[in-house]
């Protein structure tokens, strides 16, 4: 890996002695290839998630977890309170992009193999930070407590329901009983504002810590070098600010809306989970039962372990690079079929 | 333009960065300079945009205030040259009807918010606390208020008479 | 700021300077657009709240009205009622339905702004242009062209002219009349009659079934809208529909109803499963559009002497079949479309036919005067085809079994039998002959055989231990 000398070594060995700045402690040698920009792709969910977390923590200063005044409260953010629309707007523009950006680095480390040795635990802890963060997405849609978030929640349990041995117990705990109640917010509410947000930011701190010490990937004619400041981290401003920039005016032209209040006696006429769930949601009503929900934990489990499926087809002389792109692509197409579908339906 | 050539003829290695800059340092530091002077400046306007909007996201909103108009009673059945306290709420009020027609105050002396009485012989608001006295329009005219009393509005309606007050929501 | 920097160029790494002062040029530059685009958050708020469709929108024009109104106090009701409509949000207020131009029969000058009162289908045509005109081809707009009609001597004349205003006009719509000073005159003015004649020459109003001002849809879906006046004695189509199972589904179910949904959301047998009368006469199925022309969908008209089918009946009977399908099968429609026609089919031949055909040969015989009203059997006969037999003939329709027998029939062959054709009979023997001709109508003059008395009897001891009826 480190065929060439650093400039930056060969100053650290000059300046030995010197007293360290801030600066030393996360500067570091990048590989060219950074430079390109599919490979900054993990940069932009991390400033999103910066931005979920200043928005979300505001949006509790109005936001009350309890059936009755749960939809009030957030009517009265969009509605009421100044900028209450433009706050519940960049927070949930943000969980979009987030999961629409992991999904883009998920799929770039996938086709550049990224995760070979030695970088299983980049691709291990980078699935579990995409899982936290679907289930900070479902938790977060809930909350809204409109119709259609209602029913989204009930689906969506639902679905957690039916997995096999761990479903009835999971249904149990998230719900608080057998039917969607004000337990069941309040215990979404607690996962979405205390739990989850921990438990994703260890991930995310992890996540880039092991990216850090590992090192990057090798990638083949990025031989030269770049220092992280302030080249890097200047890049990565311009990524924020551009996001930020993006992300305002989508607000503004798309303010969030919110639809009828939650009924537990009437179904939402257009019942469907958030677009990230669309399309497992759609492979649950279209296929039998258990083939559906084995296929879904068969699926997940090899996500988490294909680095290790990788090096041993590998070793059996499996053309993989070939393979990831043919995998990923029918992966990607299927997916939008099915999200397809479910608009339809 | 020799350095930023030679710069980049020698991005990856061996470069001698002192020497370049004892050639052309006042250049390079100037563009460099400017350049994040330019981002300074973008930054602290842009970031702090946002924050300013989320700052007014938390402060609560002055837009809901309204007022409601609650009645006190016909003009005829207040006392000439009489204050009658008034308590609507959280709103402590002297209702006062002089020649001039009928008024209201807040009883919370400017002062430290003790509430004011009304001296009918002296046809002043004394405050018991610290002596304070406004006269009869409210002015303070002796002791530490610093400011006159607070007023609520008096409308008459239909022969009624009723004070706005802010809603408590 | 300089003092890290230089101490970094001490020890860093030269990056290419040209690159790393672009990117922070960039930097700089997108964080003024994003205080830009946040400033222009600002602005956005007025816009959103108007579109979120939750917070009445209002004008500046408008706020003028309101403020005033508020103040003074005049029809407050009316303008909170306003605020919940649907137009209130999209800022549809005062001046955008009551503006008039100058020159219009019925404007006048209301503070600055020239108004009228009325708010006429053409006003509203501006936006909802095909509701209007399918209203206008309706038989509602005709609703006030009853001038001439035996119910408008009965209630102008017979009556007396006030019941006309109220009673009459109340429903059927008046004649608007405009003052010289462009307000309307008592006699026709409040009125929000179905077929009202507008000054404008428009016909009928909007919110005869819109209740103003919120002019709410889940309001005008209600049956009770349409009940305001096809109810009563003479037309009890409300009454006959909450004897159906279908009102009685509807009001087990209220809550079920979706009443508020827009018109391509509100689809009989997906988005909900109960009809109101909007449902099958007026509102969109899978495969067809919303009518305001209410008739749309009738094949019959139920409410002469003798009932007719209409024009194009084929078709429009077809339509109501494609509505009774959004939940039924085809068998079941097919069914009760006949049994409903055999039902309406008795009434005319063997009541209605025959009655009319008898007050006609009574009037060519001079037994009766050609004025109506002024002899006992007019009333009786006006009765038999306008109260009880269009009560047998709304029961059938509507699968109200009540009104088809004990408040249709039974009423029609009682004072058949036992009113008319004595009656009948006293002027002239040989017309009370032809009334009865029909072989229907035999066993009055036959009597019942032995067995069928034998048979009675038999039920009556056994089925009902004895417990005899009445007679």
């Amino acid at each position: 890996m480190k065929a060439l000398v650093s400039p930056m070594e060969i100053k650290a060995a000059a300046q030995n002695g010197r007293t360290k700045t801030w600066i030393d402690y996360i500067q570091k040698d990048l590989p060219q290839h950074l430079d390109w920009w599919p490979y900054t792709l993990g940069a932009i969910p991390l400033t999103l998630f910066g931005l979920l977390v200043a928005t979300g923590l505001m949006l509790t200063f109005y936001y009350v977890p309890s059936p009755e005044q749960a939809y009030e409260s957030v009517e009265q953010i969009t509605h009421e309170i100044y900028l209450g629309w433009f706050v519940r707007g960049l927070h949930k523009f943000s969980v979009d992009l987030m999961i629409l950006f992991l999904l883009f680095h998920v799929i770039r480390v996938f086709l550049t193999r990224a995760y070979r040795t030695p970088g299983e635990l980049k691709w291990v802890t980078g699935a579990l930070v995409l899982f936290v963060t679907f289930a900070m997405g479902f938790t977060g849609y809930s909350l809204v407590y409109d119709n259609v978030s209602y029913w989204g929640m009930t689906v969506v349990t639902n679905m957690l329901g039916t997995l096999p041995i761990v479903g009835t117990p999971l249904l149990y705990l998230l719900r608080g009983g057998e039917e969607v109640s004000g337990n069941t917010l309040l215990r979404l509410y607690d996962l979405h504002t205390k739990l989850l947000p921990v438990l994703l930011a260890g991930l995310v701190l992890g996540h880039v810590l092991v990216v850090r010490l590992v090192g990057f990937a090798e990638v083949e004619g990025s031989r030269g070098s770049h220092p992280f400041y302030p080249e890097h981290t200047l890049k990565m401003g311009a990524i924020a600010a551009g996001l930020l920039v993006l992300i305002v005016d989508l607000v503004m032209i798309f303010p969030p809306t919110l639809g009828q209040p939650a009924n537990p006696q009437e179904v939402a006429s257009d019942v469907s989970p958030p677009w990230y769930f669309s399309a497992p949601y759609m492979w649950i009503t279209l296929l039998p039962g258990p083939v559906a929900l084995w296929s879904m934990v068969g699926g997940a489990a090899v996500f988490v372990g294909y680095p290790l499926l990788d090096r041993e087809l590998s070793k059996r002389g499996w053309p993989m690079a070939i393979v990831n792109a043919v995998v990923g692509a029918l992966v990607v197409v299927a997916f939008a079929a099915l999200m397809i579908l479910d608009t339809r339906m | 333009m020799p350095c930023d050539a030679r710069f980049h003829a020698h991005r990856q290695r061996f470069t001698r960065h002192g020497f370049c800059m004892a050639v052309i340092h006042d250049d390079i530091g100037r563009r460099r300079f400017l350049s994040q002077a330019v981002m300074a400046f973008g930054t602290l306007f842009g970031i702090g945009a946002l924050a300013l909007r989320f700052v007014q996201f938390l402060v609560p909103s002055q837009k809901s205030k309204r007022y409601e108009a609650v009645l006190i009673g016909t003009e005829a059945r207040l006392p000439m040259g009489e204050a009658v306290p008034v308590t609507l709420g959280t709103h402590k009020i002297m209702v006062l009807k002089t020649e001039e027609g009928v008024t209201a105050f807040s009883r919370r002396c400017t002062d430290l918010g003790c509430l004011v009485s009304w001296n009918k012989e002296r046809g002043q608001f004394v405050c018991p606390c610290h002596q304070g006295v406004f006269d009869r329009t409210g002015r303070n005219i002796a002791g530490p208020p610093p400011r006159p009393l607070d007023r609520y509005q008096v409308v008459e309606r239909n022969g009624q008479l009723y004070v706005n007050i802010l809603q408590s929501s | 700021m300089d003092e890290t920097d230089s101490e970094l160029s001490r020890y860093h790494e030269p990056a290419p300077n040209g690159k790393l002062n672009f990117t922070r040029y960039l930097i700089g530059g997108l964080c003024l657009v994003l205080f830009l685009a946040l400033t222009g958050v600002g602005y956005v708020q007025v816009e959103e709240r108007r579109g979120g469709g939750l917070r009445p929108f209002i004008s500046a024009e408008n706020k003028k009205c309101i403020d005033c109104h508020l103040a003074k106090d005049v029809s407050v009701g009316g303008i909170n009622d306003w605020k919940v409509s649907a137009h209130a949000p999209k800022g549809i207020g005062c001046v955008e339905c009551h503006r008039a131009e100058q020159g219009e029969p019925d404007a006048f000058d209301h503070y600055g702004t020239v108004v009228s009162t009325l708010v006429t289908p053409k006003d509203c045509m501006r936006c909802h242009d095909k509701e209007a005109q399918e209203f206008a081809r309706s038989h509602h707009a005709k609703g006030a062209q009853f001038i001439g009609s035996l119910d408008n001597f009965l209630g102008n004349v017979v009556e007396g002219p006030e019941v006309g205003t109220t009673g009459c006009a109340g429903c059927h719509g008046s004649v608007v009349k405009v003052m010289e000073n462009g307000k309307l005159h008592p006699s026709t003015w409040p009125n929000s009659g179905i077929g009202r004649v507008n000054p404008d020459g428009s016909k009928g109003t909007c919110s005869a079934c819109h209740a103003r001002h919120s002019f709410s849809i889940a309001q005008a879906r209600q049956p009770e809208s349409c009940g305001r006046c096809h109810m009563g004695p003479d037309h009890p189509q409300i009454e006959a529909y909450y004897e159906s199972k279908h009102g009685v589904l509807f009001t087990a179910n209220k809550e079920k109803m979706k009443l508020s949904l827009p018109k391509e959301k509100w689809i009989p047998g997906r988005d909900y499963l109960y009809p109101t009368c909007a449902t099958c006469h007026m509102s969109a199925t899978l495969t067809q559009d919303t009518t305001h022309d209410v008739g749309d969908r009738i094949s019959w008209t139920l409410r002469p002497v003798v009932s007719t089918r209409l024009e194009q009946h084929e078709e429009r009977r077809k339509a109501m079949r494609q509505v009774c399908s959004s939940c039924h099968s085809p068998e079941i429609v097919d069914r009760f479309f006949t049994q409903m026609d055999s039902g309406i089919t008795l009434y005319n031949e063997k009541f209605g036919k025959p009655a009319k055909a008898a007050m006609d040969r009574l009037k060519e015989l001079n037994k009766i005067t050609p004025t109506p009203f002024d002899e006992e059997i007019e009333w009786v006969f006006y009765e038999l085809w306008h109260h009880e037999g269009r009560r047998a003939r709304h029961g059938l329709s509507k699968v109200a079994p009540d009104y088809v027998h004990w408040q249709g029939f039974y009423e029609v062959a009682k004072h058949f039998y036992t009113k008319f054709l004595p009656m009948v009979r006293e002027l002239s023997p040989d017309v009370a002959k032809d009334l009865l001709a029909q072989e229907t109508h035999r066993w009055v003059e036959k009597g019942m055989t032995k067995e069928e008395i034998a048979q009675m009897l038999e039920f009556y001891d056994k089925e009902m231990q004895g417990k005899r009826g009445g007679t």
